[in-house]
């Protein structure tokens, strides 16, 4: 199943889970900063 | 972070709920922590499906009613929660729940009665772990916890981790585990695995053998209120090492706990941020109501392994290229 939400396009697999990128963020001057995102591997 | 989780979930429980009679109303039921020690997450979520709801209610031109129902961050009450919904309110489907234990806790009942459920940042895997009927917006543990060993040992530049968990959370028991698990498949050591329970306050006696052991990164898969005393002592006690939690800690209230003892920490979430760049249509309409959540597109994901998971790249994709400097000595620290 797949459908297109509001943080991106979700996958859900064969055991129910969702399948997205891991993000980042980072405390600098007392705001929480995006830093980025790993993608897991297939 | 939970508000657009659930924004998203929403729509898809929509649609699982697509089977009701066309002249009924479409019922979601909502079970949140909503009171006691994980309220803090819970009234955000429930904030994000209703600022879902107040944007789309209606959908195939069917009337949407959202009920919600306190779990109260007890198992139990878990447990309750979802039975209520299922028997006394007649929900059609359900969303929730934050905290994987009672995530786990509801997810008998649910199963049970044939009630599909969409967790929305209930990450341990045992969540949906043989279940027809419950299914997650979240990723799940294992990868959290190797992107996260992964940004250790890459980007903080560090083999010498220690961990600090909760041993009354499955999450964090969970989370703990897949951190420790790929760091040292990657080569890395761990030097302490600590334990704490929820509640505590004090966290001088870890802290100390953490600060004896000299880790380059500390990871604490936390609730952010505790994590941040976790934080704001390690940093009173001297420690210098970079520290490290996941998604349970992204909440703006972990900056007023910490203040400035929290600067530098570094955290796994949900891939979204105000501040990334190609904004989702669907988060338009949220940045129209001008609640504090702008959700934000990111680019499509690939599946991960079904075994070990690991990362396709140690660098973050928009992340510094350099390792990240470890925080300075604080000349009034405890010794």
């Amino acid at each position: 199943m797949n459908w297109e939400g509001v943080t991106g396009l979700t996958t859900i697999n064969e055991t129910h889970d969702a399948v997205k990128p891991v993000g980042f963020k980072r405390v600098e001057g007392g705001k929480q900063v995006y830093v980025g995102s790993v993608i897991p591997e297939m | 972070m939970k508000k657009l989780a659930v924004l998203m979930s929403l729509m898809v429980i929509l649609g699982l709920a697509g089977s009701a009679l066309a002249e009924e109303p479409i019922r979601i039921g909502v079970y949140l922590p909503l009171t006691g020690q994980n309220a803090f997450g819970g009234q955000l979520e429930r904030d994000g499906i209703l600022m879902a709801h107040e944007e789309r209610p209606e959908v195939l031109g069917r009337k949407v009613e959202v009920i919600v129902v306190d779990n109260k961050s007890d198992k139990v009450e878990a447990a309750n929660a979802v039975v209520r919904l299922i028997e006394k309110e007649k929900v059609h489907a359900i969303l929730g729940t934050y905290g994987s234990s009672l995530a786990m806790a509801g997810g008998e009942v649910s199963e049970k009665a044939g009630i599909p459920v969409l967790g929305t940042s209930c990450t341990n895997p045992l969540v949906t772990q043989g279940k027809k009927y419950y299914f997650r917006a979240c990723y799940i543990d294992p990868l959290q916890g190797s992107a996260a060993a992964k940004f250790a040992m890459d980007l903080l530049g560090t083999k010498k981790a220690a961990i600090l968990k909760d041993v009354a959370q499955d999450y964090s028991v969970g989370l703990a585990a897949y951190f420790k698990r790929a760091f040292e498949a990657a080569g890395g050591e761990v030097v302490a695995d600590l334990n704490y329970q929820s509640g505590d306050q004090d966290f001088t006696a870890q802290l100390t053998t953490v600060i004896a052991k000299e880790p380059g990164v500390l990871f604490i898969p936390s609730y952010f209120a505790e994590g941040a005393i976790i934080i704001k002592q390690a940093r009173e006690l001297g420690g210098t090492f970079h520290i490290m939690g996941a998604d349970a800690m992204d909440n703006p209230d972990m900056i007023t706990i910490g203040g400035k003892d929290i600067e530098g920490f570094v955290y796994t979430t949900f891939p979204y941020a105000p501040d990334m760049p190609n904004m989702s249509e669907m988060a338009r309409p949220s940045r129209k109501t001008g609640r504090s959540s702008s959700p934000i597109r990111i680019p499509t994901p690939t599946r991960p392994s079904a075994t070990t998971p690991t990362c396709s790249s140690s660098t973050p994709s928009n992340g510094p290229a350099a390792p990240i400097p470890r925080p300075s000595p604080r000349p009034w620290a405890r010794r």
